[in-house]
């Protein structure tokens, strides 16, 4: 899906990989936001579907959105980070990537 | 209208005449939206001055995927395909065009998978893949309807079943249909994250 945009050396490089995966702390961010359209239980689906969250994590993360108006769903490099804000796009989510330490989280 | 969890199939999906007609409607009009203003900028001359070369240089840039980075005018149209960085206004051109396209044309995508199970007559019978197109169809659709009927915040729903009577015939049947793909989205929710959970991995990514 994010043809134009994906990071196809980590994925072609092994090493790479590895490195990107060793990281501490990972510098990118994607943050879903509340809307009162989508539904608790789809909003589950969509975590647990996509990112293999367990039903709690999920749960949890969906409760965060809802009552506190957007929560951090996923932490990696900006290549993933774009590539998971596209797919919450996917499902109708409303979701923004930004550096993890830019900005309000 | 009637969802079940299925043996054969992943789910069944039974609806009634009336009710296959609506959400062929439904379908249709919110790909009709997502068609409609892709192309749209197309037919325009452009307002910088377009000429062949600009044109030829769109032209390549809708065969590799590129969009024109412009955020949509419709409300409706926005909220399917949001803002990626609503503080960056250049980054968030810059993600549209590299990623609206694809987006779109999943969106479509998933649209065409539930008009061609309402082309049929009888009981409709998903897949797994086929009943996550429906799910995210039927959120498209009623994200479309939200917006027409202005549900900003989580209480707007409620005010407008508050008003009741006083409601015009339109806003009444749209808050109608609203809640009846509320009803068919959760159902399928339901029934697809109870199968998430009978599974043995404990379900990670499809």
């Amino acid at each position: 899906m994010t043809s134009a945009s994906s990071g196809s050396q980590a994925t072609l490089d092994p090493d790479l990989t590895v490195e990107a995966a060793q990281v501490p702390s990972a510098p990118w961010v994607t943050i879903v936001f509340n809307d009162p359209v989508n539904l608790m239980s789809y909003v589950t689906y969509v975590f647990r579907s996509y990112f293999g969250y367990s039903r709690e994590r999920a749960e949890k993360l969906m409760r965060e959105v809802h009552e506190a108006g957007r929560s951090t769903v996923a932490r990696g490099s900006r290549e993933e980070m774009e590539r998971d804000t596209q797919s919450m796009h996917g499902f109708g989510l409303w979701a923004s990537c930004q550096p993890a330490d830019g900005g309000g989280a | 209208m009637k969802i079940t969890a299925a043996r054969r199939a992943f789910a069944a999906v039974d609806v009634d005449d009336m009710e296959r007609r609506l959400l062929m409607r439904l379908f249709a009009d919110t790909a009709a939206l997502l068609v409609a203003e892709d192309g749209g900028a197309d037919d325009e001359p452009g307002t910088q001055g377009g000429g062949a070369h600009d044109e030829e240089a769109a032209r390549l840039e809708r065969l590799v995927g590129l969009a024109s980075g412009e955020r949509p005018e419709d409300p409706a149209v926005l909220r399917l395909l949001p803002d990626a960085a609503p503080d960056d206004p250049e980054r968030a051109a810059e993600f549209r065009r590299l990623t609206e396209r694809d987006l779109r044309e999943g969106k479509l995508a998933n649209l065409r998978i539930a008009l061609h199970g309402l082309a049929g007559t009888g009981r409709i019978e998903l897949t797994e893949e086929e009943a996550r197109a429906w799910l995210t169809a039927l959120t498209d659709v009623r994200l479309v309807i939200a917006t027409r009927l202005e549900l900003v915040s989580d209480d707007d729903l409620e005010r407008l079943y508050d008003r009741g009577d006083d409601l015009d015939d339109n806003t009444a049947a749209m808050v109608s249909v609203y809640d009846f793909l509320t009803w068919a989205q959760e159902r399928l929710s339901e029934i697809m994250l109870d199968a998430l959970d009978a599974r043995p991995s404990g379900g990670g990514p499809a």
